[in-house]
């Protein structure tokens, strides 16, 4: 078990680049996620870990070890880092049963058979297999054949398992399932492991800590608590859940930071802190407010006035959405007065976010 | 993925290359070059000559010809051929369907040697036959005339035809039909308006494959022709490479290049504009297309479909199998007349057959072999790595199967006669390299099909699993594509077997093989024992097929 670290980690193709400067430590036993949109670079830079790409620049470790170092000129191959990993597509071996496709990386080292089957064994019980080592792939349900390109995994006892996309072929319930079971055998040997997905949830509901990326860039590295409430800038915030922007003009007014929208200069000014976004107290901003934090009332004279276009029940909330001056904004209430398309109503914003 | 501390693999990668330019890139390089060299300098002297000469633009004028016409005829044959056997309620229909590939699979020597026996003006069995019964002297047919090298190529070459528009019309989407029903067309309309042009690329596609191997083809012109004193580019070539000479060598390579020119441009045709209309043809779905009710129309169908097989199949067997049991040619055929005299001599006696035999398995073995080696490496190159020059690699392998084999070998000639440090000629290496080089097209076609297949993941999960590139190589790559391999080893064992075109070219005195041994005796006019030879290559053919069709559970083979 050992943390990984990359160090200026760059991957191009031609001109193109796939990764561009990473920088990043993985501890001991942390379940990391390598979230972000189809072609943002956490295929490659997960493949760069196993070494079935190479960098462009930048360093890796594994535990103590650098593994690929372009200035070293320093390249491990895959089979020589330990590192278990399950892909997208299970990749079972269609010719070997579950048994020889689990035993396979133990055969490679040459391990006893006695010691072999006990392993072996023991990992099917870990990903419930048991009674299936003699049933070939084609015998096998997706879910099982993940099972087993798990239990290979695992079997091998390695450093740090990568998981590529692991659950995005099996059908919604079972992908549930396997996510706590992943979850459960990572606390029971814990392992370290690298997991890439492009799905929020699933990142949400596994990881110790996500690195967020896009366009080849992290975008932001943080608990799934941080980038949900502390989105470090518009894309994180887009990505992660649902949100409304909304323009507005800051100024200060006795001693005070006071904000209007800029699509709607008649709403009465209200006052914003401007802390964390570290700019001068002037000029215009990005008002970031996810629908559940917004709070529709019954409007009074100093409130911020909207009207309701649209309402929708969905069960545990209903879905409204707001006319704000030109713009239009998605208010989600659990609670409260019910209000009616065409009624005007009064906003109160509970927690919000400020990009320049 | 390749790009790792030095170990065994760029050795084998980079070597593979090295292998390519050595057998296709230097010979066909030497070949065209060599065809401007005259008296030891570079001019267009060779062409001049080619077309100073009346036999040369006779003989390239009769190559056109016998491609056009025999493509034709293919076409007029193949094409109702296969309508008949996936398109209407035929009896019997995939037993036709069988029975017409059948000539395919006869090496196409054979089939001249048959109906030289059949056709022959002295003593073909038919111009008997007819002298006999209508009591007339002199003969009806002469097989060895223009028209009869068409009539034999034909009967070769057109299950080409056949064999692609039955895939068409099998593959094309019934909707389409079904579409123009509903706006009311009637069958024979819905034929023609939508059938036919949709097979059409299929048909042309099927035509030009006629086209280039009838003008690639040594046997039937030389076992049919060259008696008739009609000759085409790939024996025009032959008589000049036999009549010796530096200057007949340069002639040759003049000649081989537009044989080449023209055999080429036929497939480049196909492969680039003609495919491409082919595959809109595929719907994906597996659902057969209605057949037609033949109605009154069903005997007089299945009458000429008989006839057909009859005359494709069982009359040239037949002709080979009875003249392999004569004890004399030309005599009456009596019980008396008949022996099984030929094949003790062939087997047990006559050193020629018997080296023919053990020459000829040797090389089929070893170039199957090497071949199957050459070719994985070549397909897994351009498939599975990321190499430069991949593509390039794979195309330059299959260069030499698209060109003529009298082609191939007169550039073998030029490279391994010793003019360049390598003095292979009249040894089995020569043979060897020429059967490799034009063959190994064949392993890098069906091990790519196969390895397509195989997801990249499959082996990068043996690497991580610990296994180095030859460890993941053999205990997943080579298992999950072994069937292909073998199926790759028999196609290529099969034609090497009987190969002649090349042979011809490159043989020696102590490396005769079985197709020359066929076309040497026929020559020298024995008759009944190269039609045992005949008989013997053509049961080895038959069993190898029915090998191959069970080994790839029916998926290769006829």
């Amino acid at each position: 078990m050992s943390k990984v670290v990359l160090k200026g980690l760059s991957k191009s193709f031609g001109e193109v680049n796939v990764v561009n400067n990473i920088d990043l430590e993985i501890n001991d036993r942390e379940f990391l996620s390598f979230l972000g949109p189809s072609g943002c670079g956490k295929t490659t830079t997960l493949r760069m870990i196993a070494g079935f790409d190479m960098p462009t620049t930048g360093e890796i470790f594994i535990g103590e070890r650098l593994v690929s170092s372009v200035d070293k000129k320093i390249f491990v191959p895959p089979e020589e880092r330990n590192v278990g990993m399950v892909f997208q597509n299970y990749a079972v071996w269609p010719h070997m049963d579950v048994f020889k496709n689990v035993a396979y990386p133990l055969k490679i080292k040459k391990t006893g058979a006695d010691e072999m089957k006990e392993r072996v064994l023991k990992v099917l019980s870990m990903v419930k297999l048991t009674g299936m080592e003699k049933r070939y792939p084609h015998q096998l349900s997706g879910g099982q054949q993940q099972r087993v390109a798990l239990a290979r995994a695992l079997v091998m006892e390695p450093d740090v398992m990568l998981l590529d996309e692991p659950l995005s072929n099996l059908d919604a319930k079972l992908r549930e399932e396997m996510r706590f079971e992943i979850k459960d055998i990572q606390r029971r040997i814990g392992v370290t492991i690298i997991y890439v997905t492009h799905d929020q949830a699933e990142a949400m509901a596994m990881s110790d800590r996500i690195l967020l990326l896009h366009n080849a860039r992290v975008q932001q590295l943080g608990t799934p608590r941080d980038l949900y409430e502390r989105p470090e800038n518009q894309f994180v915030a887009d990505f992660i859940g649902l949100i409304n922007f909304l323009k507005i003009d800051v100024a200060d007014r006795d001693a005070r930071t006071m904000a209007t929208f800029t699509s709607s200069p008649e709403t009465p000014p209200f006052e914003v802190n401007l802390e964390n976004t570290g700019k001068s107290s002037e000029g215009g901003f990005v008002f970031a407010v996810r629908p559940e934090n917004v709070k529709l009332v019954p409007p009074d004279s100093s409130s911020i006035r909207g009207k309701v276009t649209k309402k929708v029940y969905l069960g545990n909330i209903l879905d409204y959405r707001v006319a704000l001056g030109k713009e239009e904004i998605r208010v989600e209430a659990s609670s409260g007065e019910e209000f009616q398309p065409g009624q005007t109503v009064g906003l109160r914003f509970e927690s919000y976010v400020l990009f320049k | 993925m390749l790009q790792r501390k030095i170990k065994a693999d760029p050795f084998i990668l980079g070597g593979t290359f090295v292998v390519i330019a050595i057998l296709v890139v230097f010979p066909l390089t030497l070949l065209f070059l060599n065809s401007f060299k005259f008296d030891g300098a570079y001019t267009l002297q060779n062409y001049a000559t080619v077309f100073q000469a009346k036999r040369n633009y006779t003989a390239l004028f009769n190559s056109l010809k016998l491609g056009l016409f025999t493509s034709l005829f293919s076409i007029l044959l193949g094409a109702p051929l296969a309508w008949l056997v996936t398109r209407t309620n035929l009896p019997f229909a995939k037993l036709f369907r069988t029975l017409f590939i059948l000539p395919y699979m006869i090496p196409p020597f054979i089939g001249a040697i048959a109906w030289s026996q059949l056709l022959n003006r002295r003593n073909g069995y038919i111009n008997r036959l007819i002298q006999s019964i209508f009591g007339i002297e002199g003969y009806v047919f002469n097989v060895n005339t223009m028209p009869g090298l068409i009539w034999v190529m034909t009967l070769y070459l057109y299950p080409f035809v056949f064999i692609t528009v039955a895939g068409a019309l099998e593959r094309m989407d019934p909707t389409l039909e079904e579409a123009a029903r509903t706006c009311g067309s009637k069958t024979m309309k819905i034929m023609r308006d939508i059938t036919l042009p949709l097979v059409a690329p299929s048909i042309a596609g099927g035509a030009l494959l006629v086209f280039a191997s009838s003008i690639a083809n040594f046997g039937i012109p030389a076992l049919v022709g060259m008696q008739g004193r009609v000759f085409v580019l790939t024996t025009m070539i032959y008589s000049y490479m036999h009549s010796g000479g530096f200057n007949g060598i340069a002639t040759a390579s003049a000649l081989s290049i537009m044989l080449m020119a023209i055999s080429v441009g036929a497939l480049l045709i196909n492969n680039f504009y003609l495919k491409k209309k082919q595959y809109t043809l595929i719907s994906g779905k597996s659902m057969r297309p209605k057949t037609l009710d033949l109605g009154a129309w069903k005997i007089p169908c299945l009458i000429v479909a008989i006839a057909i097989v009859f005359v494709a199949v069982i009359m040239p067997f037949f002709s080979i199998g009875l003249t392999s049991l004569l004890d004399a040619w030309g005599a009456d055929i009596t019980w008396e007349n008949l022996t099984f005299r030929n094949y003790r001599y062939i087997l047990f006696e006559y050193k020629l057959t018997k080296d023919a035999l053990k020459n000829s398995f040797l090389l089929a073995i070893s170039a199957a072999t090497i071949c199957m080696v050459l070719g994985s490496l070549i397909a897994y190159i351009s498939v599975k790595t990321k190499i430069r020059g991949r593509k390039a690699l794979e195309t330059i392998a299959q260069i030499p199967y698209t060109i003529p084999g009298t082609v191939v070998a007169i550039a073998m000639i030029l490279a391994w006669s010793g003019n360049y440090g390598v003095n292979l000629y009249n040894t089995f290496w020569i043979l060897l390299v020429a059967y490799v080089a034009h063959y190994v097209a064949f392993a890098v076609r069906t091990t790519s099909a196969s390895l397509e297949q195989i997801h990249t993941s499959l082996e990068e999960a043996a690497r991580i699993s610990g296994g180095s590139w030859l460890t993941s190589l053999k205990d997943i790559v080579v298992p999950l594509i072994r069937p292909g391999l073998v199926a790759g080893w028999f196609l290529i064992f099969m034609p090497t077997l009987r190969e002649l075109t090349m042979s011809i070219l490159l043989w020696g005195p102590r490396t005769v093989t079985i197709g020359v041994a066929v076309f040497e005796m026929q020559e020298a006019g024995y008759v009944q024992i190269s039609a045992a030879f005949a008989t013997l290559l053509l049961l080895i053919v038959i069993a190898g097929n029915l090998l191959v069709k069970w080994l790839t559970r029916g998926k290769v083979g006829i």
